[in-house]
C-alpha cells in the first residue's frame, strides 16, 4: 500500500520542529534533551482556545504544522490521530471530581474527556468535514493510526492528516499509565505524488517476531521506548535520512509493520 | 462496495443476554429502562443496566483484565454460539487472519473512578491493586477480546464516542481490502460509570424518566451499557445466522461543536449520503432507517433535518434507544444488530416511549411496530466532537 508524505511535523523533548528534528535524527545536529514546548495553539477560536485542555493544544498544533509543511488545505483531508492514552489530565481532574461527595464533573471536561476530543476541535478549526477517526492500541498506537491512515487513503482516495501524541498523565495516574515524555508527530498521507510530496511510503503488515528498528543515539532510543507515539521515531529518521530505508515498527502485540520509505525523485 | 457478511452476531444489553433476550423486547414493546440503581449514583434518572455483570467472572488466564467493562464484553461473547463460530472461523482461515475491531468510548473507566476514591491520604497514590493497562486503557478491550478468542490478527480500538463501534465496520472493512486480514470481529463494548452518568447530567443532557425520542416533550438521554460483536466475512460459510451484510458505510465530520450537533445535521447527512453511495442504494431504496435518536431536544431534530433532506418524509424511521438506553461506544453495533434482526424478522421497531410526536419532526417516525417485509435499513451514529457514521445493511444477494 503506497502513499506519498506530503508534510511532516513533530514535538517531543530536545525536538521542537521538523526543521531542528531533521538536522538531529540525520546525525547534522547533536542531540540535546529539553522539555517540549506546550503550543498555545492560535488556531483554534477563542472558546474552543480556553476550553482545550493541554493534550488538545498539542495535537492540534501538531497539524497544523503539517499542513502548512504540505501547503495542504486542511478542509480537505481525513483526520486520523492516534493516542495511547488520550487526555490523562482531564481523566484525572474528572476522576478527582467523582471522588468528593458532590460529584460535580465539569461539562467541558466532560466532554473533552471523549478519546476523539483532540481530533474534533482539530475539525472545529479547520471546518475538517471529512471521515475522522481516533484510534489507540497501547505501544503499537503509532504502527496501527499509520496503517489506517494508509489504508483509507488506499481505499476512500482520501488525503490524511495522520497525527500521533502522547501527553504524560498528571500524578497519580502517571505512575499507572507511565508516559516519559510529551511527543507528537503529525504526516500528511496522499494517494498520488503532487508537487509537495517528499517521500513515498509502502506498509505492509508482516509476521512475527516484532523486532522493531531501535535507534541509535541512546537518549532518543530511551524516547522510543518510553513513549508510545515516539514509536514513530525511526520512520522519521529514514525521512530525515534522505535515502531509501526499510522501518520495521511493532504492531498488533505479535506482528510488524514494515514501511518501505524513499524521497521523491 | 463488496458485501461484507455478518454471518454470526451477538448482544448484550439491559434487554438481556443474547439475541432472543433483545428480539422478545423488541416484538413485545417492553423496555429495558429502570431509575438509576447503578451503585451509589444517586441521579434522578433512568438507565440501561445489564443485570448480573457483578456476577461474571472474567476467564481465568485473562483475570488482570477484570472489569466491568471487559465483564460485559465477555458477557456478550459468550452468548449465542459466537464464541463457537469464532473458533470455526479460526480454524478456516488462522487466528493470524482474523482481525480485532472493537469501538469503545470510556473503556474502564470505572476501574479508576473507584481507585481514585481510595487513594492513599498521605501519598495520594492510587492502591497497587490497579490495573490501569488492562481495564481504563483505550485498547483494554480489544486486547481483552483478541485473547478470549485466541486471536493474533490485525488488532485496533476506534474511541470515537458514540459512534466508535458503527465506525468499527468501516475500519474492519478497509483491512479486509487491503488484505491484510481475512475476517473481522467488530463490535464495541461501554459500561455505566461516573463519568459518563454524572457528565451527561452536567450538561443536562438526562432525562428524569425513560427516554422519548422524537416527542414534543423529550428533555434528554436514558444512559445504558451495552456490548455486541459480528463475524464479518465475504463470503457465508458453514451457516451463519442471517444473510445480511454490510453494504455500505460513511463517515463526517460537524467541525461545528463539541458537544452539540451542527443544528442542521449537514454532516449526518454527508454520512447517509456517503453510506448509500457506496453501497450502491438510492434513498428510496431504503425500507427503514435506525435513527441515533438520543431523545436529547438538538440531536432528534438535527438528525430530522438530514433524514428529511436525504430520505422526504416516506421512509420508516425510529429510534431503539426507548429500549436499550444510549449505550454509547456500543450504540453503533447495537443498533447495526438490531438492523440485522429488522432485516430477518421483517420487523420495524416503533420509537418506544413516544407519546407525543414532536410536530417540527417531518419524518416518517413509527409509533407502533409492524411486520413487513426489509431489504436493506440505514443505522445512524453520532458522537462527541461531531463524529458522524452511518451504516447500509442488507440482503446480502
Amino acid at each position: 500500500m503506497r502513499v506519498f508524505v506530503d508534510g511532516v511535523a513533530v514535538n517531543g523533548p530536545g525536538l521542537p520542529d521538523w526543521e531542528h528534528a531533521c538536522r538531529v535524527l540525520s546525525g547534522c545536529a547533536p542531540y540535546t534533551a529539553a522539555p517540549a514546548v506546550m503550543p498555545a495553539a492560535p488556531q483554534l477560536p477563542a472558546g474552543e482556545r480556553r476550553r482545550a485542555s493541554l493534550p488538545i493544544k498539542f495535537a492540534v498544533d501538531l497539524a497544523a504544522q503539517a499542513a502548512a509543511h504540505a501547503q495542504a488545505d486542511p478542509e480537505e483531508l481525513g483526520v486520523v490521530f492516534g493516542s495511547a492514552n488520550g487526555d490523562l489530565h482531564t481523566v484525572h481532574q474528572i476522576c478527582e471530581a467523582l471522588a468528593q461527595p458532590e460529584r460535580e464533573v465539569s461539562p467541558t471536561r466532560f466532554h473533552n474527556s471523549v478519546h476523539n476530543a483532540s481530533a474534533g476541535y482539530w475539525s472545529i478549526a479547520v471546518k475538517a468535514a471529512l471521515a475522522s477517526t481516533s484510534v489507540a492500541a497501547q505501544d503499537d498506537t503509532f504502527a496501527a493510526a499509520l496503517l489506517e491512515g494508509v489504508m483509507q487513503v488506499r481505499a476512500e482516495g482520501l488525503s490524511i492528516m495522520l497525527a500521533a501524541y502522547d501527553v504524560p498523565g498528571p500524578p497519580p495516574l502517571a505512575c499507572a499509565c507511565p508516559t516519559l515524555a510529551a511527543f507528537g508527530v503529525a504526516l500528511v498521507l496522499r494517494p498520488a505524488q503532487t508537487r509537495m510530496s517528499r517521500w513515498w511510503l509502502e506498509a505492509s503488515v508482516r509476521e512475527g517476531p516484532p523486532v522493531a528498528t531501535p535507534m541509535t543515539v541512546p537518549e532518543l532510543e530511551g524516547l522510543r521506548a518510553g513513549v508510545a507515539a515516539a514509536r514513530a521515531l525511526p520512520l522519521l529518521s529514514a525521512m530525515a535520512g534522505q535515502k531509501p530505508s526499510n522501518v520495521d515498527l511493532a504492531y498488533a502485540e505479535d506482528r510488524r509493520l514494515h514501511v518501505e520509505l524513499s524521497p521523491c525523485a | 462496495m463488496e458485501p461484507l457478511v455478518l454471518t454470526h452476531y451477538t448482544l448484550t444489553n439491559c434487554l438481556g443476554p443474547g439475541i432472543a433476550a433483545t428480539r422478545q423486547a423488541l416484538h413485545q414493546g417492553t423496555s429495558g429502562l429502570r431509575p438509576c440503581d447503578f451503585m451509589d449514583i444517586a441521579l434522578d434518572t433512568f438507565i440501561g443496566r445489564v443485570d448480573a455483570l457483578e456476577a461474571v467472572e472474567i476467564a481465568q488466564p485473562l483475570v488482570a483484565f477484570d472489569c466491568r467493562n471487559n465483564r460485559l464484553a465477555q458477557w456478550a461473547l459468550s452468548q449465542d454460539g459466537f464464541e463457537l463460530a469464532v473458533r470455526d472461523a479460526r480454524a478456516r482461515y488462522g487466528a493470524d487472519r482474523i482481525a480485532v475491531v472493537v469501538g469503545t468510548s470510556t473503556s474502564g473507566i470505572l476501574e479508576t473512578e473507584l481507585a481514585y476514591r481510595i487513594r492513599d491520604v498521605d501519598s495520594g497514590q492510587l492502591p497497587s491493586s490497579f490495573r490501569y493497562r488492562y481495564t481504563h486503557d483505550t485498547y483494554s478491550s480489544a486486547a481483552f477480546v483478541r485473547a478470549y478468542l485466541g486471536l493474533q490478527g490485525p488488532a485496533l480500538a476506534i474511541s470515537t464516542a458514540c459512534s466508535s463501534s458503527a465506525k468499527a465496520f468501516a475500519s474492519a472493512y478497509r483491512m479486509m481490502a487491503a488484505g491484510i486480514c481475512d475476517c473481522a470481529v467488530v463490535g464495541g463494548v461501554d459500561s455505566l460509570c461516573g463519568t459518563t452518568l454524572h457528565g451527561f447530567a452536567s450538561l443536562e443532557l438526562v432525562s428524569r424518566r425513560p427516554c422519548r425520542p422524537a416527542d414534543a416533550t423529550r428533555d434528554g438521554i436514558s444512559v445504558g451499557e451495552g456490548a455486541g460483536f459480528a463475524l464479518l466475512e465475504r463470503l457465508p460459510v458453514g451457516g451463519g445466522q442471517a444473510p445480511v451484510a454490510l453494504l455500505g458505510y460513511g463517515e463526517s465530520s460537524d467541525a461545528y461543536h463539541m458537544s452539540s450537533p451542527q443544528p442542521e445535521g449537514r454532516g449526518a447527512e454527508a454520512a447517509i449520503r456517503a453510506a448509500l453511495e457506496r453501497a450502491g442504494a438510492a434513498p428510496g431504496d431504503i425500507d427503514y432507517v435506525n435513527l441515533h435518536g438520543t431523545a436529547t431536544p438538538a440531536n432528534d431534530s438535527a438528525e430530522d433535518c438530514a433524514m428529511t433532506r436525504v430520505f422526504g418524509n416516506a421512509t420508516p424511521c425510529s429510534s431503539t434507544k426507548g429500549w436499550t438506553g444510549h449505550t454509547l461506544g456500543a450504540a453503533g453495533i447495537t443498533e447495526a444488530i438490531i438492523g440485522c434482526l429488522c432485516v430477518v424478522d421483517g420487523f420495524l421497531p416503533q420509537s418506544l416511549n413516544t407519546e407525543e410526536l414532536d410536530p417540527d419532526i417531518r419524518g416518517q417516525v413509527l409509533l407502533e411496530s409492524r411486520f413487513v417485509p426489509v431489504s436493506r435499513v440505514v443505522s445512524n451514529s453520532f458522537g462527541f466532537g461531531g463524529n458522524n457514521c452511518a451504516l447500509v445493511l442488507g440482503r446480502a444477494s
